[in-house]
C-alpha cells in the first residue's frame, strides 16, 4: 500500500495541481453561461402578479437550525413600492403574523428574494405560502404546490 | 523525536512542494489582485475621479441623485468610496435589467460608466479568494483551498528559518553570486528573498489562518456579529395605499454622523426590506480597522440610530475580523502600503517559483547532467544552503 502510494504519488501530486488550476475556467465558464430551474406559475395576489423561481433543484439546506430553500420572487414592474412587506414560507398553512424574520422577501428592484422556512420532506399538505401587505393593511396570500422529492 | 535539519528540510520540501502550482498562482493572482483598483485605474479612464478645478468631495446624497437622473427608475442598493484617485460606486437595480454599478466621480457627481457584468477587480478578487469554485449557501471548496495555503506560508516560513543559519546575515551581507551557475543563483535567490520577506510571510500567513477559522465559522454557522433586529412592524407606517416616504439618506447619513462623529462614510447600503435599516459604515482615527469597522443602523421610517457597531466595542473575534482584510491586502496606508504588498507578493511568487526550481534541479539535475567531481571545491556553500 504504502508503496503503491511511492510510485504513485509524484505523478497524482502533477494531476492534482493541474486539476486545481484548470479547475476556475470551467468555473468561470459555468458561472458565465448559468441554467435555473423552470419558473413556477405566475399568480396574482390582488393587483399584485408575482412569479417564484426556485434557485436550484436541491432540496432545503440547514440554516441557524433550520431547514430553508431560496426562492426568486419576480414582482410587476412597479409593484414592490406597493408592498409594505412580504413573507414566504412552504408548510401546510401560511404565516400567521408578520412581525418575524424568517422568509422576509427582500432585494432592489422587481426581482426579490427570500430563504424560505422549508420542509426536509415535504409532505402532500405542504405548499409554498407567499403572504404579501399592502400599506393599508390589506393581506394577500398565495400558495404553490410543492414537488414531491420523487417528483 | 528531535528533528535534525535534514528532517526539518524534508518538511520544508513536503510541505510546498504538492501544492506549489497552486500556491504560485494564489500569489500571483494575490499580487494582482492587491492592485486590481489601481490597473483599473491605468486601464479604464471612466474609473478615474479626475479633479482638475480642484473641488471639494461632493456629499454622497449628490453622487446617489446623479445616478437617479442619468438613469430613471434606478433603485439604489449601495455606495461604496475608494480611494480619492478613484471613482465612488454606486449600485443599483432597475426594472428589467440586471444589477448594475454606476462609477460617479466623487467631485464632479458625473455619471462616468454604468457596468452590467463582473468587474475586473470583483474578478480577481473571486480568482484570488475561491478560484471561482462555486459556492454551497456558505462554503467553498476554493475558499477552503485559499485559506489551507496560509498552512503552507506558515510552515514554510518556519522551516526556512530553522535550516537556514543565521539567517539574518541576510540583511547584513546579501549574498547573491550570479556567476556561480543557475543552481547557486537560485538558492541564493530563494533565500534572499525568503529572509527579506518575513515579516510578509507572517503576515499573509496569519491573516491567511485567520481566513480558515473564518471559513469553518461561516460553514458552522457561527456568527462573528449577531444580525441586528429589524425594525419592528408597528413602526412601518399604515396609508390608505399610497407608499410613505422613508428617511432620505442626507438624514441618515446625518444621524449616522452624530452617532458616530469620527467615521468618515465609505460604505451605505439601501434598506432591502421596509424592516431593515440603512447600513452607514466608514473607516475612522485607527488605520488597522476595516471601513466596515465603525458602523450605525439607520430606522427607515423614525431616522433613530437603532445600533452602532465600533472598535471599542468589539471582542478578539470581532477585532480580528476587522482587522484581517486592511493587514492582508495592505490597504491601510493607501497606494504606499499597497505597492509595498505588491513588490512584496512578486518575491513571495518569486520565491514559490525558485524553490521548485531547486527542487527540481536538486531531484532531476544530478540525473541528467552529473556534476563535476570538484564542483564543490569552486564555490563555497552559502550559509544554510545544505541540509
Amino acid at each position: 500500500m504504502i508503496a503503491a502510494l511511492r510510485t504513485r504519488w509524484p505523478r497524482a501530486r502533477f494531476w492534482l495541481n493541474a486539476f486545481v488550476l484548470v479547475a476556475p475556467g470551467w468555473f468561470l465558464y459555468a458561472s458565465l453561461t448559468p441554467t435555473f430551474p423552470p419558473a413556477w406559475p405566475t399568480q396574482a395576489a390582488g393587483p399584485f402578479e408575482v412569479t417564484p423561481t426556485p434557485h436550484d433543484d436541491a432540496g432545503p439546506y440547514p440554516h441557524d437550525g433550520a431547514h430553508v430553500k431560496d426562492f426568486s420572487f419576480r414582482f410587476c414592474d412597479d409593484c414592490v413600492a406597493r408592498i409594505r412587506m412580504a413573507y414566504a414560507n412552504a408548510g401546510p398553512e401560511p404565516i400567521a403574523v408578520l412581525d418575524g424574520e424568517d422568509g422576509v422577501v427582500h432585494g432592489h428592484g422587481a426581482l426579490q428574494e427570500a430563504h424560505v422556512p422549508y420542509p426536509s420532506h415535504p409532505g402532500p399538505e405542504d405548499r409554498l405560502w407567499l403572504t404579501v401587505q399592502e400599506w393599508n393593511g390589506t393581506l394577500h396570500r398565495l400558495a404553490w404546490p410543492l414537488p414531491r422529492p420523487t417528483d | 523525536m528531535a528533528l535534525n535539519r535534514k528532517r526539518w528540510f524534508q518538511v520544508h520540501g513536503w510541505l510546498s512542494l504538492p501544492v506549489w502550482a497552486v500556491f504560485c498562482f494564489v500569489c500571483i493572482t494575490g499580487t494582482i489582485a492587491v492592485i486590481s483598483h489601481e490597473l483599473t485605474w491605468l486601464t479604464n479612464r471612466d474609473a478615474r475621479a479626475e479633479n482638475p478645478r480642484g473641488l471639494p468631495p461632493q456629499p454622497l446624497p449628490a453622487l446617489v441623485e446623479a445616478v437617479e437622473r442619468v438613469v430613471p427608475g434606478a433603485e439604489i442598493r449601495q455606495v461604496m468610496v475608494f480611494e480619492p484617485y478613484l471613482v465612488t460606486a454606486v449600485g443599483f437595480a432597475m426594472p428589467g435589467k440586471p444589477p448594475a454599478i454606476a462609477y460617479v466621480n466623487p467631485y464632479t457627481a458625473e455619471v462616468q460608466a454604468i457596468n452590467h457584468g463582473l468587474t475586473f477587480i470583483g474578478f480577481m478578487r473571486a480568482l484570488h479568494g475561491w478560484l471561482l469554485f462555486p459556492w454551497h449557501h456558505s462554503w467553498s471548496v476554493g475558499y477552503y483551498l485559499v485559506a489551507a495555503m496560509s498552512i503552507v506560508t506558515l510552515g514554510a516560513l518556519v522551516t526556512g528559518v530553522v535550516i537556514y543559519k543565521r539567517f539574518w546575515r541576510a540583511y547584513m551581507r546579501p549574498q547573491l553570486r550570479p556567476a556561480a551557475g543557475t543552481r547557486v543563483l537560485l538558492g541564493d535567490l530563494h533565500r534572499l528573498a525568503g529572509a527579506w520577506s518575513l515579516w510578509f510571510l507572517l503576515v499573509i500567513g496569519a491573516t491567511g489562518l485567520w481566513y480558515l477559522v473564518q471559513a469553518v465559522l461561516w460553514h458552522s454557522g457561527t456568527h462573528v456579529w449577531e444580525d441586528p433586529a429589524p425594525v419592528a412592524l408597528h413602526e412601518l407606517p399604515l396609508t390608505s395605499g399610497e407608499p410613505p416616504a422613508r428617511i432620505a439618506l442626507v438624514q441618515a447619513l446625518g444621524a449616522a454622523q452624530r452617532a458616530l462623529p469620527e467615521m468618515q462614510p465609505r460604505w451605505v447600503s439601501f434598506p432591502e426590506h421596509n424592516r431593515a435599516h440603512y447600513g452607514i459604515a466608514g473607516s475612522g482615527d485607527n488605520i488597522l480597522y476595516d471601513a466596515q469597522s465603525w458602523r450605525a443602523l439607520v430606522n427607515p421610517w423614525t431616522g433613530e440610530v437603532d445600533a452602532v457597531r465600533t472598535p471599542a466595542a468589539m471582542n478578539a473575534l470581532q477585532t480580528v475580523a476587522h482587522i484581517a482584510d486592511p493587514l492582508h491586502y495592505g490597504t491601510f496606508g493607501g497606494l504606499w502600503t499597497k505597492a509595498i504588498w505588491f513588490v512584496f507578493g512578486l518575491l513571495l511568487s518569486a520565491m514559490s517559483v525558485t524553490g521548485f526550481l531547486i527542487w527540481r534541479k536538486r531531484t532531476f539535475g544530478a540525473v541528467r547532467k552529473p556534476a563535476p567531481r570538484h564542483a564543490a571545491a569552486r564555490v563555497a556553500p552559502a550559509e544554510g544552503a545544505r541540509p
